[in-house]
């Protein structure tokens, strides 16, 4: 409801906990007291739902800055004596959290600005994986949200140039940019992360301990980058794995002397969460969450929880000063701007308050220091508006500039954020993109934001409409086709602003922590549910299960939980089976070759069958062909131009003459082969003589079973092996061009089996597991 | 929002009025048949469904309630989006319950869909001699602000399976979901879903 006049007095007004603020924290804290039983009152001075981690009108979200940019004034004598009871008041005030605000004017064109949902501290994602997912499924806040994920994600470089991150097995098998043996280095490294992982976890569940650890301790002690280059990956796979996988902050290789490295332990364990993301939720493309609405929503989904299990809720109301006790020096209660005063025995405030030291340490003396809070840092944060995504067919996506990828002084990364207008957030047709990077001062996070926006966006001269079809002069791009394709979005709006990160801290009044500079919510959650553990020693977070609420959930589209402990470790290359396959088989037209190729891909990594058509007469017979075909077509070209006596010849002479173009065609492939990944997939090619190469893909979960077929045609029988494949209706044939005979068929048959049935067996272990 | 397959209408219905004007007991009522004299505040429970059969459909209402956010007026957006119906409950023996009902409405036609389903229940009139508020001045009101109205009471259980009725056959039947619908995360440890793993 919108005007107020007076606000109500709030009923009762004693509480186990009152909490001043409504971000995620402060949600998650109330959700969990409110869930243990406690009697909570949850404040928030703001109009809205979410606070530093609220997703906001483009009007709302101005106010909101600039609001939170100037430090409160408050009076300079701190404490009002009451004169006849026994507490005093000291008034509460609170440090600007944001500096250097920098907002664009809002144009009439976004004037609709009701439309959007801006989020105060983005980028910001859930991984599927993440510790939040766990905490909304366990106190049942899923049910009211609802996500997408984030499609893609690019690396980009100086000229504004992304190209996508292999995240997936499947991304890195099928990547463009890098080389055969990039990508085996790759599989090979990935590879060794999950068997250390295995056995890591197997110790963990009771074998004995670290005997078949696959890294020492020292490694894991050491470096990460360090690792990855004795792993000998190329400079290009380290930074994909450091900054678009692992999402390292600070260039690794070239590290202020103040700045910790990241360990291997924690890369590795990194790398597990991003994989263990990727189809945790089988509807979920990406490793990568996305909330509809954006990230307000969260903070909202946290309260209602905590309301429906009591907690009391009142917005609009300023918290003016602490109630603290005479006797005891200690917090008693908070004193709202109506004027009343609201007793708790726990208080928890928003980063923004200065919690003064009197209390926290109760010495009623000292009431003019504030605690001093530990300042983790600053975050630079920028917000934009384009009317066009970033890549044409993709709109929610994620892009990481590598350090030192855009200028040479830059020291950190800079992860940028598009959602599209799927997921709520903005008008149709228009794009939020969220930048953030850690820096150390307003100057440099500028020089970092401003860099990124410039590499990828162009920015609008004043009072000259955007127009795709047009190129920017600013482009360097030399033919007017690709200036069409390839311009870079227009900026229609920024913000760019300073944010302090401020850990949290818990004495007697708890402050929560403020939003970090990280892409997840993992530390964030993580130190909200210590903190809770330290409020309350003896509860359980969320104890019961989540379903209470009897909300059926059958026609939603859902996402379904696939992970268990052993997932990364299934589904990664198992075993090898190319030990007893024959080498060659070769008759007149064919020859039968498995694996040459080894020193490319190491036998334990793929299994190659390749059958390549001999060339053996093929030319002197193709000659042939050729001219005896010749003869004919003139002959029947003759018939058809002159006379138009018969058409039963004419029609002959074209079936014969398609009878050798036939003929000419089968020639023509030199090679089928099928490349086999165990526990990942089977590619197909067919090699043209020409040159062509056609590549199909099937994963390898997608395989029933691999079949050989006795194909009876009125004039000839032949052999044929064949997939069927989940959710197809027909056979997918393996060798499309080719007939081979069956002692061919064989190997490469029982190698398919091999691979499909090596997959079940994992998926049926896998299932008794879990 | 109501989305339409095979003729299954699944539609997010609010409920929006002043405390203690019975919206739980409304709900509880419809769903559960149940009606307790001295209900408490709402707490524990906000969340029901319940599938009601039409002439040509059958509707399954997710009904929210307000959780007691309301009483500060401190609803969250959350609340409000994608409602496909709406009921604005006030207590017919409360002529200032019957006033802030009227603000309610005002913020759901600032706040909701366009095309939501409002009804106003006049509520409590098993309570007829301690009426304050006439049933013509209400329908009136609800006339001119295009909702429809209904005295309800969820003691005796007059009018209340009626106005749930009546909003399932209001419901647009071929309403096109305002935005593409996301997906809801769910606990679940599956056998089956697991076989797609790979390559997603």
């Amino acid at each position: 409801m919108t005007e107020q006049s007076s606000p109500p007095a709030i009923e009762p007004t004693t509480f186990d906990l009152i909490i001043v603020g409504t971000g995620l924290p402060e949600s998650i804290i109330a959700a969990g007291a409110a869930s243990a039983g406690k009697s909570v009152l949850h404040l928030d001075p703001s109009p809205f739902y979410g606070s530093h981690f609220s997703s906001l009108s483009l009007s709302e979200l101005t106010s909101f800055l600039q609001s939170h940019s100037t430090a409160s004034t408050s009076p300079t004598t701190t404490t009002t004596n009451t004169s006849d009871s026994d507490f005093y008041v000291i008034n509460l005030t609170t440090d600007p959290l944001y500096s250097d605000v920098e907002v664009s004017p809002i144009s009439p064109d976004l004037e609709q600005s009701r439309k959007f949902n801006i989020d105060v501290s983005g980028p910001r994602v859930l991984f599927c994986a993440d510790s939040i997912i766990d905490l909304m499924l366990k106190s049942g806040v899923n049910q009211y949200l609802e996500f997408k994920s984030i499609d893609a994600s690019f690396i980009c470089d100086g000229n504004g140039n992304m190209s996508s991150v292999p995240d997936s097995r499947a991304a890195i098998f099928k990547d463009r940019s890098l080389g055969l043996t990039e990508k085996n280095q790759f599989m090979r490294f990935l590879k060794l992360v999950q068997e250390h992982l295995e056995s890591v976890g197997s110790s963990d569940y009771g074998g004995e301990s670290g005997e078949r650890m696959m890294f020492t301790e020292e490694d894991l002690e050491s470096s990460f980058v360090e690792f990855l280059t004795k792993m000998r990956l190329p400079p290009k796979i380290k930074s994909i794995i450091l900054y678009a996988i692992t999402m390292t902050d600070y260039d690794q290789e070239n590290l202020g002397a103040t700045k910790v490295p990241l360990k291997t332990k924690d890369g590795i364990s990194r790398l597990a969460l991003y994989h263990s993301s990727i189809g945790r939720f089988s509807n979920a493309s990406g490793a990568m969450l996305y909330p509809m609405y954006g990230q307000g929503e969260l903070s909202q989904a946290f309260c209602r929880r905590a309301a429906v299990k009591g907690c009391l809720y009142v917005l609009r109301m300023p918290v003016v000063g602490l109630l603290v006790d005479k006797g005891t020096g200690l917090h008693k209660g908070i004193r709202l701007a109506s004027g009343q005063d609201l007793f708790s025995m726990k208080l928890v405030l928003d980063p923004q308050f200065i919690v003064p030291q009197a209390i926290a340490l109760s010495s009623p003396n000292a009431s003019e220091d504030r605690l001093p809070r530990t300042i983790k840092g600053k975050v630079a944060r920028g917000i934009c508006i384009t009317s066009r995504s970033l890549k044409s067919d993709v709109s929610n996506l994620l892009v990481v500039c590598p350090p030192r990828s855009l200028y040479p002084e830059q020291e950190t990364s800079i992860r940028i954020l598009q959602i599209g207008s799927n997921l709520a957030v903005c008008p149709p047709n228009m794009f939020v993109l969220y930048l953030s990077s850690w820096c150390d001062d307003a100057c440099q996070g500028k020089k970092l934001l401003n860099g990124a926006i410039s590499a990828l966006l162009t920015i609008a001269v004043a009072g000259r409409p955007e127009n795709n079809s047009t190129g920017n002069p600013e482009d360097n791009f030399p033919a007017q086709s690709e200036i069409v394709e390839d311009a870079k979005p227009t900026l229609l709006w920024s913000s760019l602003h300073i944010q302090e990160v401020m850990e949290g801290s818990c004495e007697s009044i708890c402050s929560t922590l403020s939003p970090d500079g990280n892409l997840s919510y993992n530390d964030l959650v993580d130190s909200t549910l210590k903190m809770f553990q330290k409020m309350y020693p003896d509860e359980e977070f969320f104890p019961e299960t989540s379903s209470s609420e009897g909300f059926d959930d059958d026609n939603h589209v859902n996402f379904d939980d696939n992970l268990h402990p052993n997932r990364f470790g299934s589904q990664f290359f198992n075993q090898s089976i190319s030990s007893m396959v024959e080498k060659r088989i070769e008759n007149s037209k064919y020859a039968y070759i498995h694996g040459d190729d080894a020193e490319k891909w190491p036998p334990e990594m793929v299994d190659i069958h390749h059958v390549v058509a001999v060339r053996r007469n093929s030319s002197l017979k193709r000659a042939i062909v050729s001219l005896s075909a010749l003869p004919l077509l003139y002959s029947s070209f003759y018939l058809f131009l002159g006379k138009d006596k018969s058409v039963t010849i004419l029609v002959c002479c074209f079936l014969i003459g398609a009878f050798f173009v036939k003929l000419l065609r089968r020639k023509l492939i030199e090679r089928e082969s099928v490349v086999i990944i165990p526990a990942f997939g089977i590619q197909l090619e067919t090699h043209y003589r020409s040159g062509r190469i056609v590549r199909r893909f099937v994963p390898i979960n997608e395989i029933l079973k691999a079949v050989l077929n006795e194909c009876v045609t009125p004039v000839t029988c032949y052999w044929s092996l064949a997939l069927i494949l989940r959710g197809e209706d027909e056979l997918m044939l393996v060798f499309k061009q080719m007939r081979l005979p069956l002692k061919m068929l064989v190997p490469v048959w029982r190698a398919l089996c091999a691979a499909a049935d090596g997959e079940k067996l994992l998926r049926n272990i896998a299932l008794a597991e879990s | 929002m109501a989305t339409i397959g095979h003729s299954n209408i699944n539609a997010k219905l609010v409920l929006l009025g002043d405390m203690g004007a019975g919206k739980s007991s409304l709900v509880l009522r419809f769903v559960k048949g149940q009606f307790l004299e001295f209900q408490e505040s709402t707490i524990g429970a906000a969340f029901f469904s319940q599938t009601l059969a039409v002439n040509d459909a059958t509707v399954k209402f997710e009904i929210w309630d307000t959780a007691g956010q309301e009483r500060y007026h401190s609803l969250a957006p959350m609340y409000y989006r994608g409602a496909a119906a709406a009921i604005i409950v006030y207590d017919m023996t409360n002529a200032g319950s019957f006033a802030r009902a009227k603000k309610w409405v005002q913020e759901l036609q600032k706040q909701g869909n366009p095309n939501m389903v409002m009804a106003l229940a006049g509520n409590k009139v098993d309570l007829e001699e301690k009426r304050s508020v006439s049933a013509e001045e209400a329908r009136s009101y609800a006339e001119e602000n295009g909702l429809f109205f209904m005295e309800t009471s969820a003691k005796t259980a007059t009018n209340v399976n009626d106005i749930f009725y009546e909003i399932a056959k209001r419901l647009p039947r071929a309403q096109p979901p305002q935005n593409p619908a996301g997906m809801v995360l769910v606990d679940r440890p599956t056998e089956a879903a697991r076989a797609s793993t790979c390559c997603s």
